[in-house]
């Protein structure tokens, strides 16, 4: 059988490091899918004034963040705030700013349609019972919003986790990073570990996110 | 006759340069049923959503019991609370039961006791039927179960008037029944009534009064004997000729 390095895992500390590298990829998402939730949604809802200049403003923001890669977001502000701007930023700081503000602008963008989704029928017998605005947001719009928004906002998050993989080019040692150190170090005795090292990654990626995406459809089925 | 507790005066309507409705005077009494007929765009739905609001007017005034209604008045949601509407897809809302749909206006808007209106609610789920479907939610009931909920939670507020817009117009042929009855029977408990509709034989039975319109104006009224057996424009002639099916031709014969 060919060697496929999976031995490596075992040794010393290895696979408690993937371990810790895994952590790291989830707090930097954790923390920005956090923001992204309470900024996204009052931008979300923000959006549906009819402000033309507050319309654009946001437009602007969301196209910028979509058309930049997230690697090219993550540049500017690890390097290039640091020489421009003189701030000293950690590698995980920055990841979170990028993270942030791209789960802002997308999380924003599903408040929006998840609210404008809602027949403005709804708004209209609401608001026929003598209802107040307030109470119609609360009572009759965000539950059906948030019904809708919840599997997209999983999906986000899914997307998200998997996108911290780049991190590691601006120096952060999340799961990736992690594995290309102990493949590294291990190449003179195991040569084979890379196909070892990168499916336990797989494997571990499959872990954390699969259960999310069930939850989603599961969410999907029941709302639907 | 007693007082009236609606009174248009001088309405006018208009979208961007579409007039919609033009000078509609109309007064509506305590108890009093009208039925307001006319073709499809003639401006029927639209009167009944300038009552309660949903639309702003452009000229003229609607006053329920002296008080103006108006999309910017001070006391709008008072006064939407006294007009019950309910609308031809129903609009219940689709993440709450059948009983908090009726309860929530009530409890929230008007501050009543939840015990209290939950039993009023019930006690009106009965009367219409649905006794058994207090807990269902929207999307386990039929159209004409929607329907009578959508009447029951319209009631629950205790509106002055019922505005109904073409309540049967969305519904399967068989289940049209059981919701006009509902209608027939809330005109007999004496409840001053607004109905848009399509179907002559309950408007004949239910209405006190009829109203024609077409093209944003009231082109005749009367009680609907006089309506239906003897109509006195060609107008309202040719509508109700479009409900009437003759065979022009005599039978082929086929022997």
């Amino acid at each position: 059988m060919a060697d496929l390095g999976l031995d490596v895992l075992f040794k010393g500390r290895n696979f408690i490091r993937l371990l810790e590298g895994l952590g790291v990829a989830l707090r930097i998402s954790l923390i920005a899918i956090l923001i992204s939730i309470v900024f996204g949604t009052l931008l979300g809802i923000l959006r549906q004034r009819e402000n033309l200049l507050l319309k654009f403003i946001m437009r602007l923001y969301l196209e910028v963040i979509r058309i930049l890669p997230q690697l090219v977001l993550l540049f500017i502000v690890y390097f290039g705030t640091t020489r421009s701007f003189g701030w000293d930023l950690s590698g995980e700081a920055a990841s979170i700013i990028v993270f942030a503000l791209w789960g802002t602008a997308e999380m924003s963008d599903l408040v929006r349609g998840a609210l404008t989704s809602i027949s403005v029928h709804q708004y209209e017998s609401a608001a026929a019972l003598g209802l107040s605005g307030a109470h119609i947001y609360l009572y009759v719009i965000l539950p059906q919003a948030v019904r809708r928004l919840i599997p997209l906002l999983i999906n986000l998050v899914t997307r998200m986790i998997k996108t911290t993989s780049l991190v590691l080019m601006i120096g952060v040692v999340e799961i990736l990073k992690v594995s290309q150190q102990i493949i590294e170090a291990n190449r003179m005795k195991s040569p084979n570990a890379a196909f070892g090292v990168y499916l336990a990654v797989f494997v571990l990626y499959f872990i954390v996110c699969w259960p999310i995406s069930m939850l989603a459809r599961k969410l999907e089925k029941r709302w639907g | 006759m007693s007082e009236a507790i609606l009174e248009i005066s001088h309405l006018h309507k208009t979208f961007d340069i579409n007039t919609i409705i033009e000078d509609l005077d109309l007064s509506v009494h305590e108890g009093e049923v009208i039925v307001i007929l006319g073709p499809s765009g003639c401006g029927k739905s639209t009167l009944l959503r300038c009552i309660n609001a949903l639309e702003s007017i452009q000229g003229g005034q609607i006053k329920l019991r002296g008080e103006t209604v108006s999309k910017d008045g001070k006391n709008l949601r008072g006064i939407r609370q006294k007009i019950g509407m309910v609308f031809q897809n129903y609009e219940l809302f689709p993440h709450m039961t059948v009983l908090d749909n009726i309860m929530l206006a009530p409890v929230k808007a008007q501050g009543r006791k939840k015990d209290e209106v939950r039993e009023e609610a019930l006690v009106l789920l009965k009367r219409v039927g649905l006794e058994a479907k207090a807990e269902s939610y929207p999307r386990q009931l039929s159209g004409g179960q929607k329907q009578r909920t959508a009447i029951v939670r319209a009631l629950c507020t205790h509106p002055d008037i019922l505005l109904f817009d073409e309540v049967t117009a969305a519904l399967d042929p068989e289940m049209v029944r059981e919701v006009l009855e509902v209608i027939l029977d809330l005109a007999n408990q004496g409840k001053t009534m607004l109905v848009v509709t399509h179907e002559m034989q309950f408007a004949r039975a239910v209405a006190d009064r009829v109203i024609f319109l077409d093209e944003g104006k009231i082109i005749e009224e009367g009680t609907p004997d006089e309506f239906f057996d003897s109509p006195k424009t060609d107008r309202a002639k040719r509508f109700l000729n479009t409900f009437t099916f003759e065979r022009k031709s005599s039978p082929v014969n086929i022997y």
